[in-house]
């Protein structure tokens, strides 16, 4: 069972717009509905949702979290070994190589985009060194909000 | 989606006379037999394709799949296969490649891509998690791969990262000798699939899913990741490139052999990449020379240094890691007045066009490295080309006259930029050799015969069976013929089978060199168990570089087991490994290959033996190691067909075609 909307739905429109997967359909202000069948289980919808109106897959009830306080991937430079699983796992592509190491030549992953991060996990849940850490951005710049 | 699964559980069909898709779903039973990646290949190929199909024709069923253990948390496991019936051997066909491309395919929803028929029009495929496009590709037609690449990326929504396999000018042009190109320069380059996917008029595919990928026990996967990785990030001090070719001397010239540890491979790899081999290869007797007639002799240190793997680590620009991988063994680099940016040509590029050839410029060997990637050529299957083309040329079967003015002495570098300009144009003496050697020496009515070194019609990679005769056994054995990563003695050496399954022998610490030429029950087994091996960690997605490691230090068959929740002993791994072979056999029978045509050249079995060099005097006693592999594995020691028997136990009966 994937994540599903609940009659608490005012159609705000928020989880359509941030579903990565367009996998959200509804009008502004009727029932939004997820298509199990593109549904990634990402749970951007619930964290976005302002009247807590999604179920995840266990069917709990999500609660509303502010943006700003989603957390985000930290890439620890000692765990990691630039093996690409994070780039590929994200969802929204907001991570990226960076600055590669002058003597190594190895880059390891940045947050190139902390704006499109939905705070899905999937780079923390697929590393398969735990080297991706996930925690609340402790300067949030203006444009994450 | 099932993320307790590492598996996706279907396939997609695409018909592309049609345009039609149809989804597959595949039983779990057939997961237990085969596993993903090359196992499931072989069973739909030997299911599906039809008796003594035409390679390039409709019938030809062309498959991408992804690996069992792809994006399970287990590291090396990022490779996906390409699957026909080759152009180049007319046998079962497959090219192995890394990068992203392989969790892609996973992450659009399936195990596997397929695809029949022949399009009306080029196009492309395109996969998201919303299903799968034929799209427009008339006006990718007759694009280099990069642009082709970059065209894609440009046309894909914003902000979508999708990992894409692209052919160029030479699949388009059905060079039997064409690859399948990833992520700007990675390639699945054997078996000619470029063209199967040309005769197809398939430019690409771009998959951009994003389905997370499951595994059983993710937890015990992390625990084997780490163990795994402390090996690559152990900080080991290592001297410059100036020592390599003196080490491999000194191996060659030790009287005795002995086990060789990955742990070299570790080290060598994750500091130079394959092209930190490439001296030492020379002087140890495992790279060939002058078109495997020469030896170290013809092309000593102080010539090999102008391909000194220091120099080219000086044109890299950052580290290259395919999916999951620790080791990092590939580089982007930067070449030419323009600084035009490459990935780092592998050891088997720089040799096919300098020891090969007797070339020694560096950076023309990078400009012929890019040439091949953007025509989409192999490299180690043209640089072969060439090199049979500059024995021709010194033996006056083909002229000046005859190359249109390209002056094929040996160690011209830029006559072989030049022919194989002419070899992806098709354009004059090109076209006479844009199919390989096999084709080539057929077209020169069968001179130069000696020359034109292949095992069942596909150019081997440049590892001398002379020095390692598992080489000349498993090039000629092996359903998919010529290729260095089906197997070699040494591979035993570096798997570490035995310490995971008892009933297989420890090398001993010293051993004759001599042994090595001689066929025996031991030699038998082992080679069996390194073809079981190969066939399982190609089903599994696992990069040879990372199997060279040990099974152990790996935690290959522990990690299948947690990616799966099974509770499978080694053994029975094997077990899936060996019906992977067998059926491949059986596919190879169907389409009315004799395995016993399938014969490495005499000169690679040291006939006529050398008379200088590392590998003097050494010549290989083919027939009886094939007659023992045969009886070893289950298979008629005369004919290489398996046994009935053999066949029943793996269940492989009843495998027939239902139409």
């Amino acid at each position: 069972m994937t994540h599903s909307i609940t009659t608490k739905c005012t159609g705000c429109t928020a989880c359509l717009k941030i579903c990565p997967v367009m996998a959200i359909d509804g009008e502004r202000k009727l029932l939004h509905i997820i298509d199990p069948a593109l549904c990634i289980d990402c749970g951007a919808c619930g964290r976005i949702c302002p009247v807590d109106a999604v179920d995840d897959t266990l069917d709990q009830q999500i609660f509303h979290t502010r943006r700003t306080q989603w957390l985000k991937p930290v890439v620890k430079a000692l765990k990691c070994i630039s093996c690409m699983v994070c780039l590929q796992s994200c969802p929204v592509n907001c991570l990226d190589w960076g600055t590669p190491d002058l003597k190594s030549h190895r880059a390891i992953p940045v947050l190139h985009l902390p704006a499109l991060c939905i705070a899905c996990e999937f780079c923390a849940q697929a590393c398969p060194v735990e080297a991706i850490e996930m925690l609340v951005p402790e300067l949030p710049t203006p444009n994450q909000g | 989606m099932n993320n307790t699964r590492p598996y996706r559980g279907k396939i997609l069909w695409v018909d592309l006379s049609t345009g039609a898709f149809r989804e597959e779903i595949i039983p779990d039973e057939i997961y237990r037999q085969y596993l993903s990646g090359l196992g499931l290949a072989t069973y739909i190929l030997y299911r599906d394709l039809p008796p003594r199909a035409d390679a390039l024709g409709p019938e030809n069923i062309l498959g991408f799949v992804s690996g069992m253990l792809t994006g399970t948390r287990s590291l090396f496991t990022g490779r996906w296969i390409a699957v026909a019936r080759s152009p180049l051997t007319g046998t079962w066909g497959e090219a192995n490649c890394g990068g992203r491309f392989s969790p892609a395919i996973k992450q659009c929803g399936y195990d596997g891509i397929f695809f029949t028929g022949i399009s009306p029009k080029p196009v492309y495929l395109y996969v998201d998690n919303a299903g799968p496009k034929l799209l427009d590709a008339s006006d990718l037609w007759g694009q280099e791969t990069y642009a082709t690449e970059e065209a894609l990326q440009a046309r894909s929504p914003k902000g979508q990262k999708p990992a894409m396999a692209c052919i160029g000018p030479a699949g388009e042009k059905l060079s039997l000798i064409s690859g399948i190109c990833h992520d700007l320069g990675r390639f699945a380059a054997r078996a000619g699939l470029g063209a199967v996917m040309g005769s197809k008029r398939l430019k690409a595919v771009v998959l951009a899913g994003s389905w997370p990928i499951g595994c059983a026990d993710p937890v015990t996967m992390e625990r084997l990741s780490k163990r795994c990785a402390s090996y690559y990030q152990a900080r080991i001090p290592m001297p410059g490139s100036k020592v390599l070719p003196y080490l491999g001397a000194f191996v060659n010239k030790f009287p005795l052999g002995f086990p060789i540890d990955g742990m070299i491979e570790v080290l060598v790899f994750k500091k130079w990449g394959t092209a930190g081999t490439y001296q030492m290869a020379v002087e140890w007797g495992d790279a060939p020379i002058k078109n495997w007639a020469g030896s170290n002799k013809d092309y000593p240190i102080p010539v090999s240094a102008g391909v000194d793997p220091d120099k080219v680590l000086e044109k890299e620009e950052r580290k290259y890691a395919c999916y999951a991988c620790p080791l990092s063994c590939g580089g982007i680099c930067k070449f030419g007045p323009e600084g035009r940016e490459a990935h780092k040509p592998e050891y088997e590029t720089l040799m096919a066009f300098g020891g090969m050839q007797l070339n020694t410029d560096l950076e023309t060997l990078f400009e012929i490295h890019d040439r091949l990637n953007r025509a989409g050529m192999d490299s180690i299957s043209a640089g072969a080309t060439i090199a049979y083309a500059m024995e021709c040329f010194e033996k006056g079967i083909i002229t000046i006259e005859d190359t249109g003015g390209i002056d094929l002495r040996w160690g011209q570098a830029r006559a072989s930029l030049a022919l194989l300009e002419k070899m992806i144009d098709r354009e004059g003496i090109g076209d006479l050799f844009a199919d390989g050697v096999k084709k080539a020496c057929e077209r020169l009515g069968g001179r130069g015969s000696e020359g034109a070194i292949h095992a069942g019609g596909q150019e081997p990679a440049f590892h001398d069976s002379r020095l390692d005769p598992g080489f000349a056994l498993h090039a000629s054995i092996e359903p998919n013929p010529g290729r260095h990563t089906s197997g070699a003695q040494i591979y035993y050496e570096m798997y570490r089978l035995w310490r995971r399954c008892k009933s297989l022998p420890k090398p001993p610490l010293l051993y004759s060199k001599k042994s090595k030429y001689h066929t025996s029950p031991v030699m038998a087994q082992k080679a069996v168990a390194i073809s079981c091996y190969t066939q399982l960690y190609n089903a599994a997605g696992l990069c040879f570089f990372g199997a060279l490691l040990g099974t152990d230090r790996l935690g290959f068959f522990e990690g299948l087991n947690a990616a799966l929740g099974w509770d499978l002993e080694p053994e029975a791994y094997l077990e899936i490994g060996k019906r992977i072979q067998t059926l491949r056999q059986m596919f190879n029978l169907r389409q009315g290959v004799d395995p016993k045509s399938i014969r490495i050249s005499r000169r690679l079995l040291g006939l006529p033996p050398q008379k200088e060099g590392a590998n003097k005097d050494r010549t290989i006693a083919l027939d009886g190691m094939l007659h023992d592999y045969y009886q070893a594995i289950g298979w008629d020691p005369e004919t290489g067909i398996p046994l009935a028997e053999t066949v029943a136990a793996l269940g492989l009966s009843g495998q027939e075609r239902a139409a």
